[in-house]
């Protein structure tokens, strides 16, 4: 995490935006500030318990913009900004007129989905690394606090490209994140189903929703009870649910 | 020697592709293994070039610590492809317990050294394999999309289809330094091709090679649309190539049949008594041996 700081202060720093930023930290468990170098940058959140991804991340938001911050930039704190990649990733914004939600590339090894690379579109955006306007947090009202992790990602963006915000790639903008090699968690993956329930009933996908049963069953895993509100039926057809996790599509 | 300490050498002979060297040297930035020593090679730069290309790669290694930087410019006026020379320059300045190759237009995976570490560690192995994928990628003035990716491109799994052909790009494996006679660790000037194999075959005749980890994907090879990689990516040969291809090979072949098979390798693929002038030759052409993981 301390990498990650030192690469997000570079990154800030690249893009003349050192001293108009702010690095907001919401720690989910064990506090990290006794660790944690300190740093001017750095402002931290009273925690709030591990309440799930979205939900840590529109704490985060709502202090942001509360405090008239144009853009957010949602980071995992175990993955690497480069130093041009804010840069970019506010260009790209800027040449959207702010109606547009940009992720970075996750490198090294890239996520399949595909992106134009005429106008960098792209069928949803990825969390990890992503630069959300202002106005979009408030027209969407964040992220959807149904999903603790996973998939809530893809519901922001879909809800976004129904509210005619685009959705773009920004390979210009790289951030270094481990997703290779890394041993089945089981955990993990219970997560991931769970949420992919979630996201299927919202969007009313049911024959996803029943191959993830088929799934969680199978690792006599509980499926979720939650019950979440339908999108408009109108919006259904920004959803992809035939690619399974892929959610699009992919280019391998 | 210095312990733990992975030195990466990145050879680079065209300062026009700092592009795609951040994207190499933040590759290498990105791994988990430390110390890490990387050493790049220039070719032949201007005082101006290699003052830029310096300023890329530490704006870039002051992302993270443990990290050392050594940036080498080969000024020799020939061979005039000296990518060979890059190399073998690059290795007077290891100072690691193991060393790498890496490629400035390739990447690796951040667990990619931790891994391949843990598997010299753990076993009498001189030499530890990996698996790379091949990306298609296009290239654009300010980025790389990659088109297509490809895991498990080459044909290959063991020691056995080693020998028998190439299937382990410069970027698969580590060698454990404190393990090898100092000396075998050059690559010979009169390739510009195919002459990582040629080292291949000389180190893992001699000792014992792991590649207990061959199936898992540690990087990427890029295969580039504008024609800018070093080997042939269409299939397609020139006249020249071709025989520049059949000329190498020839070579290759010389090196399976002039290089013996320590007894040491021998009894790992279970050749009990070891045959005092068994080749890499004579041994593929003995047909079956046992061929597992660890050699």
């Amino acid at each position: 995490m301390q990498a990650s700081i030192t690469a997000a202060r570079s990154a800030l720093a690249h893009a003349g935006l050192l001293d108009s930023s702010v690095l907001l930290i919401l720690d989910n468990g064990a506090s990290t500030e006794e660790w944690l170098a300190a740093d001017a940058l750095i402002r931290r959140l009273p925690p709030v318990g591990n309440v799930g991804f979205g939900a840590g991340h529109n704490v985060m938001m709502r202090a942001a913009f509360e405090q008239d911050f144009d853009v957010y930039l949602a980071l995992n704190p175990d993955g690497l900004l480069h130093p041009d990649s804010v840069l970019a990733l506010l260009q790209m914004l800027e040449a959207a007129q702010g109606r547009a939600l940009i992720e970075a590339l996750q490198f090294p090894s890239e996520h399949p989905k595909p992106y134009d690379t005429s106008s960098f579109d792209t069928p949803w955006t990825s969390g990890a690394c992503l630069a959300i306007p202002r106005q979009a947090f408030l027209d969407l009202d964040g992220f959807d606090e149904d999903f603790f992790m996973y998939c809530e990602d893809v519901d922001l963006s879909w809800r976004a490209k129904a509210q005619g915000y685009a959705l773009k790639t920004c390979p210009r903008a790289l951030f270094l994140h481990a997703v290779t090699n890394r041993p089945e968690n089981v955990n993990t993956l219970r997560m991931v189903f769970e949420s992919g329930i979630v996201l299927a009933r919202k969007w009313a996908a049911f024959e996803f929703e029943d191959w993830l049963k088929t799934e969680m069953l199978a690792r006599r895993m509980t499926i979720p009870s939650r019950t979440p509100m339908l999108v408009p039926d109108e919006w259904r057809h920004y959803a992809d649910f035939s690619h399974q996790f892929s959610f699009a599509q992919p280019r391998w | 020697m210095i312990a733990n300490q992975v030195d990466c050498i990145v050879r680079f002979h065209n300062p026009e592709r700092l592009y795609e060297l951040q994207r190499c040297i933040f590759s290498l930035v990105g791994q988990r293994h430390r110390p890490l020593h990387i050493i790049v090679v220039a070719q032949r730069f201007t005082p101006q070039a290699l003052a830029v290309t310096r300023a890329t790669i530490e704006r870039l290694m002051g992302l993270s610590s443990g990290l050392t930087l050594t940036l080498l410019n080969w000024e020799e006026a020939f061979p005039i492809d000296a990518r060979t020379e890059l190399l073998n320059f690059g290795l007077r300045s290891v100072t690691g317990e193991f060393v790498a190759f890496l490629d400035y237009d390739d990447v690796i995976y951040p667990e990619a050294y931790e891994l391949l570490a843990k598997r010299l560690r753990s076993t009498q192995s001189a030499i530890a394999f990996a698996g790379v994928r091949v990306v298609q990628a296009e290239v654009f003035p300010s980025f790389l999309h990659l088109a297509a990716a490809h895991t498990a491109p080459f044909a290959g799994e063991n020691l056995m289809d080693l020998f028998n052909a190439n299937f382990c790009p410069i970027h698969s494996y580590l060698i454990d330094r404190s393990k090898l006679d100092p000396d075998i660790l050059h690559f010979d000037s009169q390739m510009t091709w195919e002459e990582d194999y040629d080292l291949l075959l000389k180190i893992c005749a001699a000792y014992p090679s792991d590649f207990e980890a061959v199936k898992a994907v540690i990087g990427d090879y890029y295969f580039k649309n504008d024609g800018s990689n070093s080997v042939p990516t269409d299939g397609r040969l020139s006249e020249q190539r071709k025989l520049e291809y059949e000329r190498v090979q020839a070579y290759i072949e010389v090196r399976r049949r002039t290089t013996l098979v320590s007894p040491r390798v021998q009894e790992k693929l279970g050749i009990v008594p070891p045959l005092p002038t068994l080749t890499i030759r004579g041994l593929l052409n003995r047909g079956t041996v046992r061929t597992t993981g660890v050699q």
